[in-house]
């Protein structure tokens, strides 16, 4: 198993840069994430750690050696697609021994290897079916069983889960990272699902247009977005960003919205001009004595919780509260943000201003 | 808009009995959803009301009227289909105005302005009016076919899965409109879907479906609260609910083979000790995976949890719910 150290990969397609300079490290035994929207290079740059596209420029670093020019066949990784190819033709047990008999293993040696990744897997009780009639699920641990035995130094996963329905997604998202942790594979998985991102990955890196927008631990990137568009992609719903004129200056603890006094945490720089005051739906309270001022909209019962969505001054905001607390549609409110969550933006550069202490 | 009863609606095509005697009552201005996963007979119930199946028993009456022997036509209701199907050859304007350019109808062109733009402002296409059908993406073509429904005023507006072609964003944002246009306009609605999340939000009402049989009917705090059998349970929650042996916490109620704990109902910090086998930061809430005396358990708990995987972690059940084994409630007060 190994490291995956990037630096300064960069890919252009004619005039087209899919994938600007870019530099993370993918840590050993690691499940890391490219979390994107379409069309931002995500899997572009997943491709070409596998070697299926060759950058522009740039070093690509697996175990130690430098691949970046070398082809898929001369890294050791496996690589998993959305769509699984199956050979139609061959068992489960066929497909999933298929990579080794191609190497030159002897039968009984496949033999032994594809039991034990069956025994992974789950699957040794269908090792002889035919992959045609299995379902959606069972054709994927089989898809996975292939990448699996050949026992390389990294796998990567382009949306592996992304053909499965949703209450089965989130079942094989839950297994698929139980088979991680059993395995310790230094993974990289590309996703535009940012929930399915947090809930697998130990680190994740942020993609928009080409670009790295964030890379860290998902805890992190959720508490302390860098940018507007980190903010706005991961949370569901999203942070709320009121947008309002102002100024910090270094150490400052407070703005004024609307004519009501926040509490923010210490600032590191000065800014002002167009701010961004961003606030996610949990750290939004009804609070009847609260001085800013709001409208209820619309309320959506969740179980546990309720999203209620308000009107504000600075436009609409959603709360995430108690599904026992009482919000009617209509009703005007006062509203509660906490401090120490606020994280303030520069609306001209889309970034997240300096503080000065950090959350959790 | 009207009131939509259905009695003993039971469907059968070839060996499979896609509803089983379906009893169900739409209150006029109500948003009731049907929930159930593929197979279920959501579907056939809405094409029965529709008329686009003949039920082979019972009785469906809108606004008091018998309709299992009338046209689609004849029926007044609107359907939203789950794959858009609009006339390519016409812009977006004329797409929406198409249901109320009939004949029949005779509306004022004023009239026909109005509502086309009203409609194209709730559903933020106003910008694509005059486009083809053709030149639009995927959400904006299924907003477009929500509008053709939103123009007309029927009995009743039939959805299937009208949302679930769409990114996740758009989903969110069309949850919303789709409730507040429903309730302003006062609309009698029944929308189908496998999605718990829309089912909670936006019904008045939520049936559940279970092999074409209704099992049960309420509010979404009724189903979520008070789930008549397991089956109700494990439809609604994320993540699902836990399903254990009743006794694994102590003593169980008579008759009860199976006790099932939502996420959020275990209390952490008492009770028995509980193993931490993986922690999943989501943002606003961290998953903990446990082992419990050999059983799997999800719960919830603050996001900033210091906890990691292997450690400790006491654990009490609080408002479990029992079942019988073959799933059904057993009433026990706690």
């Amino acid at each position: 198993m190994a490291e995956i150290v990037i630096k300064n990969v960069r890919k252009e397609f004619g005039a087209f840069t899919a994938v600007q300079s870019s530099s993370f490290t993918v840590e050993d035994g690691e499940f890391f994430m490219l979390l994107g929207p379409s069309g931002c290079g995500k899997t572009t740059t997943l491709r070409m750690i596998a070697g299926l596209e060759l950058p522009t420029s740039g070093q690509i670093w697996i175990g130690g050696q430098e691949v970046a020019q070398k082809p898929a066949s001369q890294r050791d990784i496996a690589f998993v697609f959305q769509m699984f190819a199956l050979y139609p033709h061959l068992s489960v047990r066929g497909n999933i021994g298929y990579p080794l008999i191609s190497q030159g293993m002897p039968r009984a040696q496949v033999r032994a290897k594809v039991a034990e990744v069956a025994e992974i897997l789950g699957i040794s009780a269908i090792l002889d079916r035919p992959v045609g009639g299995l379902s959606g699920g069972d054709r994927q641990r089989v898809a996975l069983g292939r990448a699996i035995v050949r026992r390389p130094a990294a796998f990567m996963m382009d949306e592996p889960l992304g053909a499965l329905d949703a209450e089965f997604r989130e079942h094989m998202a839950v297994e698929l990272r139980a088979l991680h942790d059993r395995m310790g594979a230094t993974t990289v998985y590309v996703t535009h699902d940012q929930l399915e991102a947090m809930q697998m990955g130990d680190k994740i890196v942020v993609m928009n247009h080409g670009v790295i927008e964030q890379f860290g631990r998902p805890q992190d990137i959720y508490d302390r977005p860098a940018t507007l568009f980190v903010a706005d992609f991961i949370g569901s719903p999203p942070m709320n960003f009121l947008r309002f004129e102002g100024a910090v200056a270094a150490g400052d603890r407070q703005v004024t919205l609307g004519g009501v006094v926040q509490g923010v945490p210490v600032q590191g720089a000065a800014a002002q001009g167009k701010l961004v005051f961003g606030v996610r739906p949990e750290h939004v309270a009804l609070d009847d004595a609260a001085g800013y001022r709001a409208r209820v909209m619309a309320t959506e019962y969740l179980g546990t919780t309720q999203i209620v969505t308000l009107e504000t001054a600075h436009g609409p905001v959603k709360a995430r509260i108690a599904a026992g607390l009482n919000a009617r549609t209509g009703e005007a409110v006062g509203l509660r943000f906490n401090p120490a969550t606020i994280t303030l933006f520069d609306e001209g550069t889309g970034r997240a201003l300096p503080q000065e202490v950090l959350h959790g | 808009m009207a009131e939509v009863i259905l009695t003993g609606v039971a469907k059968r095509f070839g060996a499979t009995e896609a509803t089983r005697g379906v009893s169900l009552t739409i209150p006029d201005g109500a948003f009731v959803v049907l929930l159930g996963p593929s197979g279920a007979g959501k579907t056939t119930v809405l094409r029965l009301i529709a008329g686009l199946e003949v039920p082979d028993a019972g009785v469906i009456t809108i606004a008091g009227r018998n309709v299992v022997r009338d046209m689609p036509a004849m029926r007044n209701v609107a359907m939203v289909f789950q794959q858009y199907s609009l006339y390519p050859h016409l812009t977006v304007r004329q797409n929406l105005e198409f249901p109320l350019k009939s004949p029949i109808l005779r509306t004022p062109q004023a009239e026909i302005d109005a509502k086309v733009a009203a409609v194209a402002g709730v559903l933020r296409i106003t910008h694509k009016l005059n486009n083809k059908a053709t030149q639009l993406s995927g959400g904006e073509m299924q907003r477009v076919s929500i509008g053709r429904a939103l123009v007309r005023d029927p009995s009743i507006f039939l959805m299937d899965e009208p949302l679930s072609s769409l990114d996740a964003k758009l989903r969110a944002d069309l949850r919303v409109e789709l409730k507040r246009v429903q309730a302003d306009l006062g609309a009698t609605m029944l929308y189908v879907t496998h999605d718990q999340i829309e089912a909670m939000t936006m019904a008045t009402h939520i049936g559940v479906l279970d092999q074409g049989r209704l099992v049960q009917f309420g509010t979404p705090r009724d189903i979520y609260e008070n789930p008549e059998s397991l089956y109700v349970a494990t439809r609604l929650g994320q993540p699902r609910i836990n399903t254990l042996p009743a006794d694994l916490f102590g003593a169980a109620p008579a008759g009860a083979a199976v006790i099932a704990l939502r996420p959020e109902h275990i209390v952490q910090g008492e009770g028995a000790a509980a193993r931490v086998v993986r922690v999943e930061r989501l943002g606003d809430q961290t998953r903990l995976h446990l082992t419990f005396q050999g059983h799997e358990i999800i719960t919830v708990t603050d996001p900033h949890t210091p906890l990691t995987v292997g450690d400790a972690v006491a654990i009490r059940p609080q408002n479990p719910l029992y079942f019988d084994p073959h799933g059904k409630r057993v009433a026990w007060k706690g």
